[in-house]
């Protein structure tokens, strides 16, 4: 597609609009927003309002989309019609000849009979445009008025199919499936034009044969003598005919009486054959130079141009006004091109992702645990495990005296943790600490607790809320105890989770594996840290 | 962070909160974004992450995703140390700020309150399913000391004691208190949380309100879309039909099974891809939608088992009755014709005619037979499958993807799991469909536009655009009665 931004939509357009409109289909919301965008800023640009002028939007949208272009299929097809066209002319015109050839043999012995040429070159063709208008009245049911209709649309639409095929893989994309080109569904956009399309090229085959006809006529009258006169059996048609050559006529009365036979001719040009070659003529016979210069030819070449031509010619003409009409109709029904017009017109929405560079930071980003079989970095023969209530932790079924540490101002439940965790972790409360709570400097001073004194020699036992992920401050926690310790402090982390009746539960195994990759992130895993427990079986310690 | 866009200062949402309460769940949701990572464990979040909403490419907002607090208590330990009182407490978040730039110290709380400094209103998020522990007083506290607006976000509630317990402590430190549970959340509830915004920030109340009409019309235009992804859907593959030539007769017999498996797999794909672009149409273009296995009867078994063409679509009751009112209209035709002397015989004829044809071909097969439909030279025959007969096919091919179509609308971007449309009827014999659900003109307008396009399909016609626009009326008044529905 060439031209600016103004140009108007071309009927071929409508194949390529849709393609534009199934590849935006297929793209879904994301893919849409660039092609979007851009016809959003084009129509902006030139000002265009684009629902008063839905055409000029539409073939924008079609010039921004990368379909258009001289090898898109509606330019393709447009070309194929070219072709076609061509074809059907040169078919008509060397029909209109060999046709107007057989008819006006005239060896000498009998006139060319004027009602045989009329009655097969224009009276067989306006029968078959009366059937074509009946057709075409019909509506859908033209294929089977017209036969060669039918069979006509049929090519065009089949020549397109394979046009869009090959598009299809001339682009590298996978050649469209059975499931892509139902035999039948959904008319097409182009289809109400198709037909009309395929209307004009009848009528340029009906003009071609119209041209050959004059062409023959005239030059065989160039070449040779060429008698005429009108013969019939019927004594009726012999009295009609006289009124018809006048009716015939009456067009071109007023402005080219050459071409109107006179009555007198119409009379005398009657003739019989009688056999051996002979014929008779039904009046006094004619002289040469009425047989030779009446206004035979000229009346035969008029009816031939106003009865067969013209009517062609205005078929035409109509055919290319429809074609527009249904162009303007396409435009108009079509949801699927409102649509496409409405994303020239409805606002487009996006929302775009910018990481934003924060302060600079010392510390490199530390890896993070994607999944639980990784291996952790500094698991060495032990292995950092999610132990299930009720089986105690590997290594730590008898931790017999430690120190508890409530994490995140966990509430203490009492007697009931420590009957718990003597029977899961057979160990024995000595001490308690709150931190990891409101209070910084109360977390301090767990640390210090524990690090100092008969303390420091005590196993550590952890009780955080499962749901809270591990953040840095408890893994400095952690780090600290294990420091200040004599460097074989085995330290358990038990998990818990809390009931709304401020009882306490066991926590959920995806809370436990969530624990479970933070903690890998600790040196010393599975040595002498163990956990993430889960502590309390259901039911168990509430 | 705020930048500047057309000279002004571009209004800004930080969301921040906690590790693992959700924050980033609640920018997906919001961005209608599956990109955003959201992960149970700490630092899934680890740098800012700016969503800018731009209508016709001019930036209104932004929303901006946060690592969480992981030593907000010991932040707050510093901050107090050195602010005397309330005038010196914004100077020490700066000095915080300043004083650990590049140590490797607080490296979250200085990622996440950069953009709070710089002039963002805070959006803070809390999971209201957990209880309220006192060490969350740290973290409101410093965002109180920055002087941001500030609104609590309720992430995922029960609507119990917790959410109460959190409502209550979240009242003293914010300027509002919202619930948005980002894994539930639809469009309305979006719609609420950016007016909650709008009310947060006023300086970006014009923006917030553009982009809401926006949104409306988009969705609307999405919903749209959509029905017209449906209709095609049901024309493709109503019409659908395949021909094959065979040596002779006696081959259809060992080969008919793999003729209409062929046909029924096409039909199947075809739904397939058809599903799969009503979930980019709603941006859900990773969505793990899996047709088998699922376990309600809706989306769950396969299109042609008969167990779903009990459950969807129309009944064979409801086609005869919207085949008798077909047959009367033409009937009446013959009454009127007859200047009312048949006494209304050939209305009822017609009604009675109409209503028998469509109840016979509904209780037909649920699946397609391969015919012979041409004898060709030399014994072979022409064999044809297809375009499915049974009226009812279109109707469950619609039912189908209405329900995918609700459970889209409904799904918020923040979710990740297979979807799973959980029908609501007790017993899997109940329907869980969209359509037996409607009124009865609602039923009829779709039963007659499907009967057009059977109609067609079985002449092999085209269907035309005012046929196919007549079935996109229909199933978008079908959506919307259902849509407007209270839950």
């Amino acid at each position: 597609m060439s031209g600016g931004d103004e140009r108007k939509l071309r009927p071929e357009d409508l194949v390529d609009l849709e393609m534009v409109a199934a590849s935006l289909e297929d793209a879904g919301e994301r893919g849409t927003s660039a092609l979007q965008k851009q016809a959003r800023k084009a129509a902006s640009r030139s000002r265009l309002e684009v629902d008063r002028a839905p055409e000029k939007a539409l073939a924008m949208m079609l010039r921004l989309s990368e379909i258009s272009g001289k090898s898109s299929p509606g330019r393709r097809l447009v070309r194929a019609y070219a072709r076609l066209r061509a074809a059907f002319v040169a078919v008509g015109l060397v029909l209109g000849v060999v046709t107007t050839t057989g008819v006006l043999v005239y060896d000498g012995a009998s006139p060319v009979n004027v009602l045989s040429f009329l009655s097969v070159l224009i009276g067989t063709q306006l029968l078959l445009l009366l059937l074509l208008i009946l057709g075409l009245a019909l509506g859908r049911r033209v294929d089977s008025a017209v036969p060669a209709l039918g069979w006509l649309r049929s090519f065009v639409s089949e020549m397109r199919r394979r046009l869009a095929r090959r598009l299809a893989e001339a682009s590298g994309e996978a050649p469209p499936s059975e499931v892509d080109l139902p035999p039948i569904a959904e008319e097409s956009l182009y289809a109400g034009i198709d037909r009309w399309r395929s209307v004009a090229l009848l009528q340029w085959l009906a003009i071609g044969f119209n041209v050959g006809i004059a062409t023959a006529l005239i030059g065989r009258l160039a070449v040779t003598d060429v008698v005429f006169g009108w013969s019939t059996t019927f004594g009726s048609v012999a009295s009609f005919f006289p009124s018809l050559v006048e009716a015939l006529a009456l067009p071109w009365k007023g402005w080219l009486p050459a071409a109107v036979p006179e009555p007198s001719i119409v009379e005398t040009t009657r003739f019989v054959r009688i056999g051996g070659g002979q014929i008779a003529w039904a009046g006094p016979s004619p002289s040469p130079d009425q047989l030779l210069y009446s206004g035979w030819w000229p009346f035969l070449l008029a009816s031939v141009v106003t009865y067969a031509l013209v009517p062609r010619l205005f078929m035409l003409a109509l055919s290319g006004v429809m074609v527009r009409v249904r162009l303007r109709w396409a435009i108009a029904q079509s949801r699927r091109l409102e649509r496409l017009r409405a994303r020239m017109s409805e606002p487009l929405i996006e929302v775009v992702a910018e990481p934003v560079s924060g302060p600079e930071t010392a510390l490199e980003d530390a890896p993070s645990a994607t999944s639980d079989d990784a291996p952790s970095p500094t698991a060495a023969a032990d292995t950092f495990q999610l132990v299930s209530a009720p089986a105690p932790p590997k290594d730590s079924s008898d931790l017999g005296s430690c120190s508890l540490v409530l994490w995140g101002d966990l509430p203490d439940p009492g007697e009931k943790l420590g009957s718990a965790l003597d029977a899961q972790l057979g160990a024995s409360v000595s001490d308690l600490v709150q931190a990891g709570g409101l209070s910084f400097e109360e977390t301090e001073r767990a640390i210090e607790k524990l690090n100092s004194g008969a303390a420091a020699r005590l196993p550590v036992v952890l009780v955080a809320e499962a749901y809270e992920a591990p953040a840095e401050e408890l893994e400095r926690f952690i780090q600290a105890i294990r420091k200040g310790g004599d460097g074989s402090r085995v330290v358990v982390v038990a998990l818990v989770d809390v009931l709304e009746t401020d009882g306490w539960t066991e926590a959920d195994p995806e809370d436990a594996k969530m624990w479970n990759r933070g903690l890998r992130r600790l040196p010393g895993v599975g040595a002498h840290l163990l956990g993430p427990v889960r502590l309390f079986a259901p039911g168990g310690a509430t | 962070m705020s930048r500047d866009l057309d000279q002004k200062r571009l209004p800004a949402f930080a969301v921040v909160g906690r590790v693992n309460k959700g924050k980033s769940s609640v920018v997906s949701t919001l961005a209608e974004d599956e990109s955003v990572k959201i992960g149970r464990e700490a630092r899934t979040t680890r740098h800012v992450t700016a969503y800018r909403w731009e209508v016709d490419g001019t930036a209104y907002y932004e929303v901006m995703d946060t690592p969480g607090f992981e030593r907000a208590e010991a932040a707050l330990a510093w901050m107090r140390a050195r602010a005397k009182d309330a005038t010196e407490r914004y100077d020490a978040v700066k000095a915080f700020l300043a004083e650990h730039h590049g140590t490797g110290e607080f490296e979250m709380e200085l990622r996440l309150l950069a953009p709070v400094m710089d002039g963002g209103a805070v959006v803070f998020v809390a999971d209201a399913t957990r209880p309220w522990r006192a060490h969350h007083e740290a973290e409101l506290e410093i965002l109180k000391w920055t002087g941001r607006p500030l609104i609590g976000l309720l992430n995922r509630s029960d609507s119990g004691k917790y959410e109460r317990e959190w409502r209550a402590h979240l009242r003293d430190w914010c300027h509002m208190v919202r619930v948005f549970d980002a894994h539930q959340a639809g469009f309305e509830e979006r719609l609420g949380l950016l007016r909650a915004l709008r009310e947060l920030a006023p300086e970006a109340a014009g923006g917030i309100e553009l982009a809401i009409d926006a949104l409306k019309r988009d969705w609307q235009r999405r919903e749209e879309d959509a029905v017209a992804e449906i209709a095609g859907l049901v024309i493709s593959a109503v019409t659908y039909y395949r021909e094959e030539p065979l040596e002779d007769e006696g081959e259809l017999d060992t080969r008919k099974t793999e003729i209409e498996s062929a046909f029924h797999d096409a039909l199947r794909r075809m739904e397939s891809r058809s599903h799969r672009r009503l979930a980019r149409i709603f941006r859900h273009d990773d969505l793990k939608l899996e047709m088998e296995g699922l376990a309600a009867p809706a989306l769950g078994a396969d299109l042609f088992t008969g167990k779903v063409w009990r459950n969807l679509g129309l009944t064979p009751a409801q086609l005869a009755g919207a085949g008798a009112l077909g047959g009367a209209a033409v009937g009446v035709m013959g009454d009127l014709a007859a200047g009312g002397l048949s006494f209304g015989v050939f209305t009822i004829g017609g009604a009675i005619l109409g209503g028998a044809g469509g109840l016979a071909a509904a209780l037909g097969r649920v699946k397609s037979p391969a015919e012979i439909v041409g004898r060709l030279r030399g014994g072979s025959v022409r064999v044809r499958v297809g375009p499915h007969k049974n009226p009812q096919f279109g109707s469950v091919l619609a039912d189908r993807a209405l329900l995918l179509l609700l459970a889209l609308q409904g799904r918020p971007h923040a979710r990740r799991d297979v979807l799973r449309i959980e029908g609501s009827a007790p017993a899997p014999e109940e329907s869980t469909g969209v359509v037996r659900s409607l009124a009865s003109p609602r039923q009829r307008a779709l039963a007659e536009s499907l009967a057009r396009i059977h109609q067609g399909a079985r002449r092999r016609r085209k269907i035309t655009a005012a046929q196919r626009a007549g079935l996109e009326d229909a199933i978008i008044d079908a959506l919307r009665s259902r849509t407007d529905l209270p839950a």
